[in-house]
């Protein structure tokens, strides 16, 4: 079980729905969008 | 905590730079190369650093002599449980870092390193001003300064980029800088050769057989000197291979094996001891650079020599003239012809002559090494011009048409972009070169003319809006033009590929126009292409320049120092 990835996978739907409804993000959207990116590059990094 | 953000408010009433920085080690020696000298110009500036700590910490001892402070973001504490407490806490720790900074009274907060966690991370640090990528509130990457979009245009999209990273850095800033301090073989420093034969990738370094020839061949050659190997712990097996090789057992009382034994600070104290500097394109030959020691790099691989040979004058970097050479990281090879194109016995001749505190010059080149040996190899040696990097190629009568086109560039960003004038000979063309430079001049005209009928027809939307009673039609028709014009532009890279670096920058320009109306918007993209037709002009005048040189001299070697002129 990853919560953090499965709060993110949700964060990222509403996310994107409210993009695609034309709705700004707000600045802690930002800061979920970013802690996604460096998890991920965390992992890309562990794994070389 | 407390009295750190007491120290940035004390400082606070200091113009800040915030410097984001979250690549790895070479980038961030890299980084400091281009801030050192705006700290000497430029002291009451308040300069900080935002960089991640893996990568911080152990050059700490270095970034503290050319940074007011240093903010670490620590990934580890941030992700600390993350899969048990969720994305909350992680959130909370990633404010706690966000709180340190908010210390800061952040005038410019400049994103050097274009990676998409740095652009996000550029998006939620205020600051007055912000250069280089960050993402807006409609998750839209920006960029809004020209040096920034040439690099995220250029840098790592081919083989075209004539600046050394250091260089655009500067430009990015805002340096208009010295050239460093002149290296030479210090009689001071120890009868010591540092070798880092070893890379981030496979592919950027030779199979350790290779090194023992190159080790062999110098300490054979050089009986006085001592050969150190530096490199990271996760190194050490294969240092072993290099030092327990049969060949190299007579040698063993000289040769140093520091592998995974060293800090940062230790490693860098060791190479500022040693007379030369021998290895890949690591962090390494970017900490000898720091510390003014000669430095001779093999360029293997993805490595683009132009961008990140060590940031010195006479620096010396072989690289091979495999065709595929340099690739990309996710590029099949199973072959590595392009390590097999270098062969050992040049890297030892230009040790022992470097060594030796002799001239590694054309004419020495040509006397020196094989023929044979040299056929399969680019020789450079850098130079400064108007406080910038330069790379001129040392193999007399070789110059292919990356070559060229690398110079034109750089003749035409400097002038576009910096409105400096650079001087370079003209090239010495084949008939190979010179055809694809006849090929340029055509996909320039295309282009030229191309971004001619955009300002006519973003004149057109602009006529329109402001007439008495303006057509939505009309504009909406004048505006399906410019797309088409846009998209033939891009059409144009496929029949002409050297002129990809123009083509690329112009839509990294079209996806960053300025303004909030369709006005602003319009008169933006008018600037947009009469810029592109400015480039497209310089370019082709150059081409055309270059071309009649070569018709003039009819294939001999003739030289004129004027190129631009």
């Amino acid at each position: 079980m990853n919560l953090f990835q499965d709060d993110i996978v949700k964060e990222y739907d509403r996310i994107k729905k409210s993009l695609e409804n034309g709705q700004p993000l707000s600045p802690e959207d930002l800061k979920i969008i970013l802690l996604a990116q460096l998890n991920e590059e965390d992992l890309h990094e562990s794994k070389q | 905590m407390k009295a750190s953000n007491k120290e940035a408010s004390v400082e606070s009433k200091k113009p800040t730079l915030a410097i984001l920085q979250l690549t790895r080690f070479g980038d961030l020696i890299q980084t400091v190369q281009a801030v050192s000298e705006l700290k000497a110009s430029h002291p009451n500036y308040r300069v900080v650093l935002i960089a991640r700590s893996q990568f911080a910490k152990p050059l700490n001892f270095i970034l503290s002599k050319h940074f007011d402070r240093t903010y670490h973001l620590d990934t580890q504490a941030i992700f600390q449980d993350h899969q048990t407490t969720g994305l909350g806490h992680t959130l909370g720790n990633l404010n706690k870092f966000l709180n340190e900074l908010s210390g800061e009274s952040i005038d410019v907060l400049i994103n050097l390193s274009f990676s998409k966690s740095s652009s996000y991370l550029a998006s939620v640090i205020p600051a007055q001003h912000k250069i280089g990528s960050f993402f807006d509130l409609n998750n839209k990457i920006q960029i809004n300064d020209k040096w920034s979009q040439m690099l995220y245009s250029t840098v790592m999209r081919g083989s075209l980029n004539p600046y050394s990273l250091v260089d655009l850095f500067k430009n990015i800033i805002g340096i208009k800088a010295g050239e460093p301090t002149v290296n030479s073989v210090n009689s001071a420093r120890a009868n010591l050769i540092v070798v880092h034969p070893f890379a981030s990738s496979e592919r950027k370094s030779w199979k350790s057989e290779k090194w023992v020839e190159v080790i062999y061949k110098t300490l054979k050659e050089n009986d006085k000197y001592t050969v150190t190997i530096v490199g990271a712990k996760n190194e050490i097996l294969k240092a072993q291979l290099i030092v327990e090789n049969p060949l190299l057992k007579q040698f063993s009382g000289r040769i140093i094996n520091v592998v995974g034994k060293t800090s940062l600070e230790d490693l860098s104290m060791v190479v500022a001891g040693a007379k030369l500097f021998v290895g890949h394109d690591s962090m390494v030959g970017h900490l000898a650079a720091l510390n003014n020691t000669p430095t001779l790099t093999i360029s293997l691989g993805n490595v683009r020599p132009h961008e990140t040979t060590p940031y010195q004058k006479n620096a010396y970097n072989l690289a091979p003239r495999t065709k595929c050479f340099p690739c990309f990281p996710s590029d099949d090879c199973a072959y590595t012809q392009c390590h097999h194109d270098i062969p050992y016995q040049i890297v030892s001749n230009v040790i022992k002559q470097l060594v030796s505190g002799g001239e590694v010059d054309s004419e020495w080149i040509k006397n020196a090494n094989s023929s044979f040996h040299l056929s399969s190899v680019n020789f450079y040696r850098s130079r400064f011009s108007h406080g910038q990097m330069h790379l001129e190629g040392l193999i007399d009568g070789h110059l292919d048409s990356a070559d060229i086109f690398r110079t034109l560039y750089k003749i035409t960003w400097s002038f576009v972009l910096s409105d400096v004038e650079e001087n370079f000979p003209f090239p010495k063309l084949t008939p190979a070169t010179h055809r694809d430079l006849l090929d340029a001049m055509t996909g320039l005209q295309h282009l030229f003319e191309l971004s001619e009928f955009g300002q006519k027809y973003s004149r057109y939307i602009l006529e329109e809006i402001s007439s008495a009673t303006p057509s939505i039609s009309k504009i909406k028709e004048f505006s399906k033009k410019i797309d088409e014009i846009d998209n033939l532009q891009a059409m144009v890279q496929k029949t002409s590929p050297y002129l990809a670096p123009i083509i690329d920058y112009f839509k990294v320009r079209k996806g960053n126009l300025f303004g909030d109306n369709i006005v602003k918007l319009t008169e933006s993209s008018y600037y947009c292409f009469e810029e592109n037709a400015h480039l497209s002009s310089v370019m082709y005048e150059l081409i055309q320049n270059s071309i009649a040189e070569y018709k003039i001299t009819g294939n001999k070697t003739k030289t004129k120092p004027d190129l631009n002129k």
